[in-house]
């Protein structure tokens, strides 16, 4: 049985290359899509916060239509640290907070993407 | 008369126009210098349900603007959205006044709750966010923005526009509203974002369109239909026309919002509970 905010697709098969994302998450990891963008969805990711670790759902985007951002990463919370959070953005009906960081390319394994925008908290 | 009121001037609008209004949610988003204007009218009108969202207090530098707001207001730093909600309950005690003040991805469930959304935001990707919430909980938007450009020393162009969408039809993507360089250009120079001029009389008049197109929408006191409107404001000439922009820009049906970006994708009903049976 699902407990978590993925139960809608409880079951569902999870594509071979966001294996390698759900192996650092407690809850599913799933393709979503709104206003024709596509998003990988993760429940309970894992990941270092200057070194301490942090655990909250995140949503990457595959396909943002800005060259200088051509991927994000956005979380449900404004970590600070000094970036520059620049955005609350109402996506997938959720609110969620992103940051500049530039560049990390889309044509990446998933992992990689996340990898990218995950070194702006190292 | 009833007991909420005399609208007998306003009984062209139909003869279950006050019923209507009285029972209409609407949620405005912002209330600053167009969304106080909005609420007031909104208030005179007569709409009952009032969900108000903005995050901050008032400052010196809003009371150029902020219909309701007093010298005493500033002192005391009082919220907006409870200057707005002693403006419409001044007018209409009745009215039910729902205020949050947070932004307003923190109060989707305020949005969701209402009939029509009126958008009085800053920057064209906050636009594009609240019109995709809209989008998604099937609500009609209206949005209201202004702009001062300085054209060279000492002139100025003074202007804005009023877009109004509904689900099914045309986004401010579609219209050429919301362009992907506009997007861009706000993203990549966001720490150049210097102050924002606003003027009383622009957002006064941005604010009646507003209230305008909404009450088209639900009391259609002349035979128009239209899918959409967007009305830009000069405001140097004080002339309002209908922008061509759509003319150029709408390629088709929408394929920025489709049915399958309504509702909340995070729903799970594994997670209600059916209720007990007491017998
Ligand atoms: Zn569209």
């Amino acid at each position: 049985m699902m407990n978590d905010a993925g139960g809608a697709l409880a079951g569902a098969v999870i594509e071979p290359e966001l294996a390698a994302i759900a192996a650092i998450c407690s809850g599913t990891v799933k393709y979503m899509e709104e206003a024709g963008r596509r998003y990988v969805h993760m429940v309970g990711l894992r990941f270092l916060v200057r070194g301490a670790d942090q655990q909250m759902d995140a949503l990457l985007c595959l396909d943002y239509p800005n060259g200088t951002y051509p991927t994000k990463l956005y979380l449900p919370a404004n970590l600070g640290l000094g970036l520059n959070w620049n955005e609350t953005a109402f996506i997938l009906a959720k609110n969620w907070f992103t940051w500049s960081w530039s560049g990390v390319s889309p044509n990446q394994p998933p992992l990689a993407i996340l990898g990218g925008h995950l070194e702006a908290f190292r | 008369m009833t007991a909420r009121g005399d609208f007998s001037r306003q009984s062209f609008l139909g003869e279950d126009a006050e019923q209507v209004l009285a029972e209409t949610r609407v949620a405005i988003v912002g209330l600053g210098g167009g969304g106080s204007h909005i609420a007031q009218q909104l208030a005179h009108v007569g709409v009952g349900h009032f969900r108000l969202i903005d995050p901050q207090d008032i400052e010196d530098s809003n009371l150029n603007r902020l219909v309701g707001a007093t010298q005493d207001d500033v002192i005391n730093g009082t919220p907006k959205v409870e200057i707005a909600k002693r403006v419409i309950r001044s007018v209409r005690p009745w009215a039910d006044v729902e205020v949050s003040k947070t932004e307003w991805q923190a109060a989707a469930d305020l949005l969701k709750d209402a009939h029509v959304v009126f958008g009085c935001v800053d920057g064209y990707r906050q636009r594009m966010h609240l019109e995709t919430a809209a989008r998604r909980f099937c609500l009609p938007y209206i949005d209201v923005g202004m702009d001062v450009t300085r054209l060279a020393d000492r002139h100025y162009a003074v202007a804005g526009q009023m877009i109004s969408t509904r689900p099914g039809g045309p986004c401010m993507r579609c219209l050429g509203f919301l362009t992907q360089q506009r997007l861009d250009r706000e993203e990549n120079d966001y720490a150049d974002a210097g102050i924002n001029p606003q003027v009383v009389w622009t957002n006064g008049t941005l604010a009646s369109l507003a209230v305008g197109a909404f009450m088209r929408l639900l009391t259609p006191w002349f035979d128009s239909s239209t899918e959409f409107e967007w009305l830009e404001l000069d405001g140097n000439n004080q002339l309002v026309s209908r922008s061509r922009q759509p003319d150029y820009s709408i390629k088709g049906p929408c394929r920025h919002f489709t049915s399958n970006d309504l509702g909340d994708p995070f729903l799970d009903l594994s997670l209600r509970r059916a209720p007990k049976d007491s017998s």
